[in-house]
């Protein structure tokens, strides 16, 4: 009777162990094929130039039970930048813009994470460019999960995120404001469950 | 765009006239006897127009760009003290190499952790032909000399210190087309500018020269102050500006290697227009490799757009 109770009181104590204990953030991996990280400049207030950059790689750290407790980091290639113009790339991995060769990296990584909706938050993370680290805020949705259609062990999730920044912040002054200084970001980014 | 923010101006007009005017203030403010060092103009030149066309550098500065501005600094201050202390060409030479050893480590201190070979190979390259333009600049035509007696004729004399800013401009210009044409801006306006204010500089010293038949010394401000801060600008092309043509940059060491040659070249006869031909001798024979380079970059140049 005593090893009896001792074994119920036991597994009570588990199950409200189980029960109490925090969700497990579910870890992402960038899919590099579906990333794409795009951004549009002022030129000369005649119309926009737009760009991207080809190398977009990172991880996320979901956690659906507190978006607010999620973690995300992206690094993308500097020298990836591509605005389908040959010589204006060339300028731009030169140091008078994203200095490629000097840092061949920019980085984001999430500091704190606002819900503002169902499926969207405001992500305020450290991007790190030309050796600078400054706070920036993106605005994210959260698309939808589900399994590829192909392989249902595959957890796809995807996000859709804008954010501004000035790039005279973070040291890129060249022709600024002919060449505008405020910068707007667009990420679409899928990512595949680990 | 306002006029004052184009290349034109950064690069050309304003750092001609910091050099002219300030040459010709300090000169007769400092009296024939130079107690004012007029190179003095150079090492300030280039920092105003650094500024100009990049800004105020970030302290501390990050990027090698933001670099060159404290490079340059350095170089000038180093130039000066020399210049108080009276210093003769072999010191000059050997805390121009000194200075040359920091500025590259310092420049590529991110990159040299990873013990690349051809990065050390290339700062070893840099290094070396950085103490040729140095023993060149301040070789050419006699040592310095901080007071410059030019009246005596004993220190600068006659186109001595004519040669080195002669052959640093030609070598300034072409470096700047080199690195406009490898789609780097930033540093291409500063070497033309380099080169503008020694047209400045240049244009009072060569007017006191056809007079008098000896003229202002260029002496460790010339070549530390803006020979430095040249070089500077140079290792930053040749390091992370991946489309520059750093073999046309290397042509141009033969800019300073003919100094001594051109130098040998009959003596002027007296007067104004024998003394203005032997100058302009002298700048055609060290501008050849120059020129040389010049016309290889834009040979090889992909068709310009404006985008």
């Amino acid at each position: 009777m005593k090893k009896l109770m001792t074994a119920m009181i036991a597994g009570v104590v588990l199950s409200v162990a189980t029960l109490s204990a925090p969700a497990q953030a579910d870890t992402y991996k960038v899919d590099p094929a579906h990333a794409f990280a795009m951004f549009k400049v002022s030129h000369f207030g005649w119309s926009n130039n737009w760009g991207r950059f080809n190398d977009v790689t990172g991880s996320i750290d979901f956690d659906k039970a507190d978006v607010t407790k999620s973690k995300v980091s992206i690094t993308i290639k500097t020298a990836s930048v591509d605005t389908n113009h040959d010589k204006r790339d060339a300028h731009l991995r030169s140091p008078d813009f994203f200095n490629a060769k000097e840092f061949p990296e920019m980085k984001f990584v999430s500091t704190k994470i606002d819900k503002t909706g169902d499926k969207t938050a405001n992500v305020t993370g450290n991007l790190t460019l030309l050796g600078v680290t400054k706070p920036v805020t993106l605005s994210v949705t959260w698309n939808k999960e589900g399994p590829h259609f192909r392989n249902k062990d595959k957890i796809h999730t995807g996000f859709s995120a804008t954010g501004t920044i000035k790039r005279s912040d973070f040291g890129m002054k060249k022709f600024v404001p002919a060449i505008g200084d405020t910068i707007t970001l667009f990420l679409d980014v899928e990512a595949i469950k680990q | 765009m306002p006029f004052t923010q184009t290349p034109e101006f950064q690069s050309g007009i304003l750092p001609f006239l910091i050099a002219l005017v300030g040459a010709a203030v300090l000169r007769l403010v400092g009296g024939q006897r130079g107690w004012l060092p007029v190179a003095l103009v150079l090492p300030i030149g280039f920092l105003a127009t650094y500024w100009a066309v990049e800004g105020i550098a970030a302290f501390p500065p990050v990027a090698s760009k933001q670099k060159v501005f404290y490079l340059a600094a350095g170089a000038g201050l180093a130039g000066l003290m020399l210049h108080l202390a009276r210093a003769g060409a072999k010191t000059t030479i050997a805390v121009g190499i000194g200075w040359a050893v920091v500025a590259l480590i310092w420049l590529s201190e991110r990159q040299i952790a990873g013990a690349d070979t051809t990065l050390i190979a290339t700062l070893v390259a840099l290094a070396a032909a950085s103490g040729i333009v140095f023993a060149t600049l301040t070789s050419a035509g006699r040592a310095p000399q901080p007071t410059g007696t030019e009246s005596t004729g004993a220190a600068s004399s006659g186109m001595g210190a004519l040669q080195p800013g002669i052959a640093l401009m030609v070598a300034a210009f072409a470096a700047g087309l080199i690195s406009l044409q490898g789609a780097f801006i930033g540093m291409a306006q500063l070497s033309v500018a380099v080169g503008a204010l020694l047209g400045g500089f240049l244009l009072v010293a060569w007017i006191i020269y056809l007079r008098r038949g000896a003229t202002i010394p260029f002496g460790p401000l010339g070549v530390l102050g803006l020979g430095g801060s040249w070089l500077a600008c140079v290792y930053v092309m040749v390091l992370f500006a991946g489309q520059v043509n750093v073999w046309a940059l290397a042509l141009l060491l033969a800019t300073f290697l003919l100094v001594p040659l051109a130098a040998r070249l009959p003596s002027a006869r007296p007067g104004v227009v024998g003394r203005g031909l032997q100058t302009i001798l002298f700048g055609a024979v060290v501008a050849l490799p120059a020129i040389a380079a010049a016309i290889w970059v834009l040979a090889t140049a992909a068709e310009s757009s404006g985008y």
